[in-house]
Protein backbone atom coordinates (compact mmCIF):
# COMPACT_ATOMS: atom_id res chain seq x y z
CA UNK A 1 0.00 0.00 0.00
CA UNK A 2 1.45 3.39 -1.01
CA UNK A 3 1.41 6.49 1.23
CA UNK A 4 -1.42 7.97 -0.88
CA UNK A 5 -3.52 4.82 -0.66
CA UNK A 6 -2.97 4.61 3.09
CA UNK A 7 -3.91 8.30 3.56
CA UNK A 8 -7.02 7.88 1.39
CA UNK A 9 -8.05 4.81 3.37
CA UNK A 10 -7.56 6.68 6.66
CA UNK A 11 -9.53 9.74 5.62
CA UNK A 12 -12.43 7.63 4.35
CA UNK A 13 -12.47 5.68 7.62
CA UNK A 14 -12.47 8.94 9.62
CA UNK A 15 -15.35 10.28 7.56
CA UNK A 16 -17.37 7.13 8.22
CA UNK A 17 -16.98 8.00 11.92
CA UNK A 18 -18.03 11.60 11.12
CA UNK A 19 -14.86 12.85 12.69
CA UNK A 20 -14.64 16.42 13.95
CA UNK A 21 -13.15 18.90 11.46
CA UNK A 22 -11.12 21.61 13.19
CA UNK A 23 -10.17 24.79 11.39
CA UNK A 24 -6.76 26.12 12.33
CA UNK A 25 -7.10 29.72 13.51
CA UNK A 26 -6.43 32.19 12.21
CA UNK A 27 -4.55 30.78 9.21
CA UNK A 28 -7.05 28.35 7.63
CA UNK A 29 -10.06 30.62 8.07
CA UNK A 30 -8.15 33.56 6.55
CA UNK A 31 -7.23 31.48 3.50
CA UNK A 32 -10.93 30.68 2.97
CA UNK A 33 -11.71 34.36 2.68
CA UNK A 34 -8.72 35.12 0.46
CA UNK A 35 -9.59 32.26 -1.88
CA UNK A 36 -13.30 32.92 -1.83
CA UNK A 37 -14.23 29.39 -0.78
CA UNK A 38 -17.14 28.90 1.66
CA UNK A 39 -16.26 26.76 4.67
CA UNK A 40 -18.97 24.21 3.89
CA UNK A 41 -17.66 23.67 0.35
CA UNK A 42 -14.20 22.84 1.73
CA UNK A 43 -15.71 20.47 4.31
CA UNK A 44 -17.79 18.77 1.61
CA UNK A 45 -14.57 18.04 -0.26
CA UNK A 46 -13.10 16.43 2.86
CA UNK A 47 -16.26 14.47 3.61
CA UNK A 48 -16.60 13.21 0.07
CA UNK A 49 -12.87 12.57 0.02
CA UNK A 50 -12.49 11.77 -3.64
CA UNK A 51 -8.80 11.27 -3.09
CA UNK A 52 -5.62 12.30 -1.37
CA UNK A 53 -3.26 13.62 -4.02
CA UNK A 54 -0.18 14.32 -1.95
CA UNK A 55 1.32 13.30 1.38
CA UNK A 56 3.75 15.78 2.93
CA UNK A 57 5.77 15.55 6.14
CA UNK A 58 6.24 18.68 8.27
CA UNK A 59 9.60 19.49 9.89
CA UNK A 60 8.02 18.24 13.15
CA UNK A 61 7.41 14.87 11.52
CA UNK A 62 3.63 15.24 11.17
CA UNK A 63 2.01 13.90 8.01
CA UNK A 64 -0.21 16.29 6.05
CA UNK A 65 -2.55 15.16 3.32
CA UNK A 66 -3.81 17.17 0.36
CA UNK A 67 -7.43 16.22 -0.31
CA UNK A 68 -8.50 17.16 -3.80
CA UNK A 69 -11.96 17.90 -5.14
CA UNK A 70 -14.20 20.43 -6.82
CA UNK A 71 -16.58 23.04 -5.46
CA UNK A 72 -20.09 23.62 -6.82
CA UNK A 73 -18.65 25.82 -9.60
CA UNK A 74 -16.35 22.97 -10.58
CA UNK A 75 -13.28 24.89 -9.46
CA UNK A 76 -10.46 22.54 -8.39
CA UNK A 77 -9.70 22.87 -4.69
CA UNK A 78 -7.20 21.16 -2.43
CA UNK A 79 -7.69 21.06 1.32
CA UNK A 80 -4.57 20.39 3.38
CA UNK A 81 -5.35 18.39 6.53
CA UNK A 82 -3.60 16.48 9.25
CA UNK A 83 -4.96 14.16 11.88
CA UNK A 84 -5.40 15.45 15.41
CA UNK A 85 -6.50 14.29 18.84
CA UNK A 86 -5.32 10.69 18.44
CA UNK A 87 -6.85 10.34 14.98
CA UNK A 88 -10.32 11.34 16.18
CA UNK A 89 -10.27 14.66 14.29
CA UNK A 90 -8.95 16.27 11.14
CA UNK A 91 -7.28 19.65 11.35
CA UNK A 92 -7.56 21.89 8.28
CA UNK A 93 -4.28 23.67 7.73
CA UNK A 94 -5.09 25.56 4.55
CA UNK A 95 -7.26 25.63 1.45
CA UNK A 96 -5.76 26.02 -2.02
CA UNK A 97 -7.42 26.90 -5.32
CA UNK A 98 -5.36 25.13 -7.92
CA UNK A 99 -6.87 27.15 -10.79
CA UNK A 100 -5.35 30.41 -9.52
CA UNK B 1 -9.22 20.47 24.72
CA UNK B 2 -12.58 21.74 23.51
CA UNK B 3 -15.29 23.96 24.86
CA UNK B 4 -18.63 24.94 23.34
CA UNK B 5 -18.92 28.66 22.64
CA UNK B 6 -22.03 30.35 23.98
CA UNK B 7 -22.08 32.53 20.87
CA UNK B 8 -19.96 32.54 17.72
CA UNK B 9 -20.14 34.79 14.66
CA UNK B 10 -19.61 32.45 11.71
CA UNK B 11 -18.47 34.65 8.85
CA UNK B 12 -17.01 32.08 6.45
CA UNK B 13 -20.24 30.28 5.59
CA UNK B 14 -20.50 31.87 2.16
CA UNK B 15 -23.16 34.42 3.07
CA UNK B 16 -22.31 38.10 2.66
CA UNK B 17 -22.83 38.57 6.43
CA UNK B 18 -22.08 36.55 9.57
CA UNK B 19 -24.48 34.10 11.18
CA UNK B 20 -24.69 33.87 14.97
CA UNK B 21 -24.39 30.32 16.29
CA UNK B 22 -25.69 29.80 19.82
CA UNK B 23 -23.91 26.94 21.55
CA UNK B 24 -23.11 25.71 18.07
CA UNK B 25 -19.36 26.14 17.57
CA UNK B 26 -16.62 24.35 19.44
CA UNK B 27 -13.37 26.06 20.30
CA UNK B 28 -10.16 24.08 20.54
CA UNK B 29 -7.76 25.71 22.97
CA UNK B 30 -4.24 25.24 24.21
CA UNK B 31 -4.28 23.68 27.68
CA UNK B 32 -1.25 25.66 28.80
CA UNK B 33 -2.09 29.13 27.53
CA UNK B 34 -5.87 28.96 27.09
CA UNK B 35 -5.32 30.43 23.62
CA UNK B 36 -7.73 29.47 20.83
CA UNK B 37 -6.07 27.13 18.32
CA UNK B 38 -9.02 25.98 16.25
CA UNK B 39 -12.74 26.19 15.55
CA UNK B 40 -15.10 23.38 14.67
CA UNK B 41 -18.74 23.62 13.61
CA UNK B 42 -20.43 20.23 13.94
CA UNK B 43 -22.89 19.21 11.22
CA UNK B 44 -21.94 22.20 9.10
CA UNK B 45 -23.65 20.86 5.99
CA UNK B 46 -26.95 20.50 7.80
CA UNK B 47 -26.54 23.99 9.24
CA UNK B 48 -26.11 25.68 5.85
CA UNK B 49 -29.09 23.81 4.40
CA UNK B 50 -31.23 24.95 7.34
CA UNK B 51 -30.03 28.53 6.85
CA UNK B 52 -30.73 28.45 3.10
CA UNK B 53 -34.22 27.06 3.68
CA UNK B 54 -35.04 29.58 6.37
CA UNK B 55 -33.76 32.42 4.23
CA UNK B 56 -35.90 31.09 1.37
CA UNK B 57 -38.98 31.43 3.58
CA UNK B 58 -38.06 34.90 4.87
CA UNK B 59 -39.88 37.41 2.73
CA UNK B 60 -37.23 40.13 2.34
CA UNK B 61 -35.89 40.32 -1.23
CA UNK B 62 -32.73 38.24 -1.85
CA UNK B 63 -29.38 39.85 -2.55
CA UNK B 64 -27.03 38.49 -5.19
CA UNK B 65 -24.74 37.15 -2.46
CA UNK B 66 -27.63 35.22 -0.96
CA UNK B 67 -28.55 33.78 -4.37
CA UNK B 68 -24.96 32.58 -4.74
CA UNK B 69 -25.03 31.03 -1.24
CA UNK B 70 -28.27 29.18 -1.97
CA UNK B 71 -26.96 27.88 -5.29
CA UNK B 72 -23.75 26.65 -3.65
CA UNK B 73 -25.67 25.00 -0.80
CA UNK B 74 -27.70 22.95 -3.25
CA UNK B 75 -24.47 22.14 -5.06
CA UNK B 76 -25.18 23.49 -8.53
CA UNK B 77 -22.77 25.30 -10.83
CA UNK B 78 -23.71 28.74 -12.17
CA UNK B 79 -24.33 27.25 -15.60
CA UNK B 80 -26.56 24.40 -14.41
CA UNK B 81 -28.50 26.65 -12.04
CA UNK B 82 -29.03 29.33 -14.71
CA UNK B 83 -30.36 26.67 -17.08
CA UNK B 84 -32.56 25.25 -14.33
CA UNK B 85 -34.28 28.53 -13.59
CA UNK B 86 -34.25 29.57 -17.25
CA UNK B 87 -32.06 32.66 -17.11
CA UNK B 88 -28.97 33.60 -19.05
CA UNK B 89 -25.83 32.53 -17.12
CA UNK B 90 -24.51 36.08 -17.60
CA UNK B 91 -27.59 37.44 -15.82
CA UNK B 92 -27.11 35.04 -12.92
CA UNK B 93 -23.48 36.10 -12.71
CA UNK B 94 -24.50 39.77 -12.61
CA UNK B 95 -27.00 39.05 -9.80
CA UNK B 96 -24.38 37.18 -7.82
CA UNK B 97 -21.84 39.95 -8.26
CA UNK B 98 -24.37 42.57 -7.20
CA UNK B 99 -24.29 44.35 -10.55
CA UNK B 100 -28.02 44.05 -11.05
CA UNK B 101 -30.89 43.47 -8.65
CA UNK B 102 -32.69 40.12 -8.51
CA UNK B 103 -36.22 40.59 -9.86
CA UNK B 104 -39.23 39.30 -7.98
CA UNK B 105 -40.05 36.28 -10.16
CA UNK B 106 -36.40 35.26 -10.28
CA UNK B 107 -36.18 35.70 -6.52
CA UNK B 108 -39.06 33.24 -6.14
CA UNK B 109 -37.52 30.78 -8.60
CA UNK B 110 -34.31 30.72 -6.55
CA UNK B 111 -36.28 30.13 -3.33
CA UNK B 112 -38.30 27.39 -4.99
CA UNK B 113 -35.10 25.65 -6.14
CA UNK B 114 -33.85 25.53 -2.54
CA UNK B 115 -37.17 24.25 -1.21
CA UNK B 116 -37.37 21.55 -3.88
CA UNK B 117 -33.76 20.46 -3.36
CA UNK B 118 -34.02 20.31 0.44
CA UNK B 119 -35.55 16.84 0.95
CA UNK B 120 -32.74 15.23 -1.05
CA UNK B 121 -30.10 17.18 0.87
CA UNK B 122 -31.63 16.78 4.29
CA UNK B 123 -33.93 13.79 4.53
CA UNK B 124 -37.00 14.53 6.61
CA UNK B 125 -36.92 18.24 5.80
CA UNK B 126 -39.94 19.28 3.81
CA UNK B 127 -41.41 22.69 3.06
CA UNK B 128 -44.50 22.97 0.90
CA UNK B 129 -43.60 24.71 -2.37
CA UNK B 130 -46.96 26.41 -2.21
CA UNK B 131 -45.66 28.43 0.75
CA UNK B 132 -43.08 29.95 -1.61
CA UNK B 133 -45.76 30.72 -4.16
CA UNK B 134 -47.80 32.48 -1.47
CA UNK B 135 -44.82 34.42 -0.11
CA UNK B 136 -45.12 38.20 -0.57
CA UNK B 137 -41.60 39.42 -1.32
CA UNK B 138 -40.86 42.68 0.43
CA UNK B 139 -38.43 45.21 -0.90
CA UNK B 140 -35.09 45.38 0.86
CA UNK B 141 -34.11 48.71 2.29
CA UNK B 142 -30.67 49.88 1.18
CA UNK B 143 -27.79 48.03 2.85
CA UNK B 144 -30.17 46.16 5.16
CA UNK B 145 -29.03 42.66 6.02
CA UNK B 146 -31.02 40.06 7.90
CA UNK B 147 -29.77 38.96 11.28
CA UNK B 148 -29.62 35.15 11.41
CA UNK B 149 -29.34 33.35 14.74
CA UNK B 150 -29.16 29.53 14.96
CA UNK B 151 -29.10 27.43 18.10
CA UNK B 152 -27.69 23.93 18.19
CA UNK B 153 -30.19 21.48 19.52
CA UNK B 154 -30.05 18.06 21.04
CA UNK B 155 -33.77 17.90 21.60
CA UNK B 156 -34.88 16.35 18.32
CA UNK B 157 -33.54 12.98 17.21
CA UNK B 158 -33.64 13.94 13.54
CA UNK B 159 -32.24 17.46 13.77
CA UNK B 160 -29.04 18.90 15.09
CA UNK B 161 -29.84 22.58 14.55
CA UNK B 162 -32.95 24.50 15.45
CA UNK B 163 -34.70 26.38 12.69
CA UNK B 164 -32.75 29.62 12.28
CA UNK B 165 -34.35 32.80 13.53
CA UNK B 166 -34.27 35.62 10.99
CA UNK B 167 -34.85 39.26 11.71
CA UNK B 168 -34.95 42.14 9.30
CA UNK B 169 -32.16 44.62 9.96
Amino acid sequence: MTDLERASFFIKAMNVKKCRIIWDVPHALKRLVERNVPQFEAERIIRRAPGVVKVEVTPEGMERWRVSGFDSDERPIEVVVQTAHNNSALRVITVIRTDE
Amino acid sequence: MFRTLASYEADQLGLPYPVTLIEGAEEEFDDATGERTGISIPDLDELVIMIALSRAMFSVQLTGGEVKFMRQVIGMSQKAFAEGIAVDPATLSRWENGKIEVGEWADKAVRMAVVLAAPALLPGMFIDGLDVVKLRITKRSTDAIPKIVVRRTSQAADARWDRPALMAA
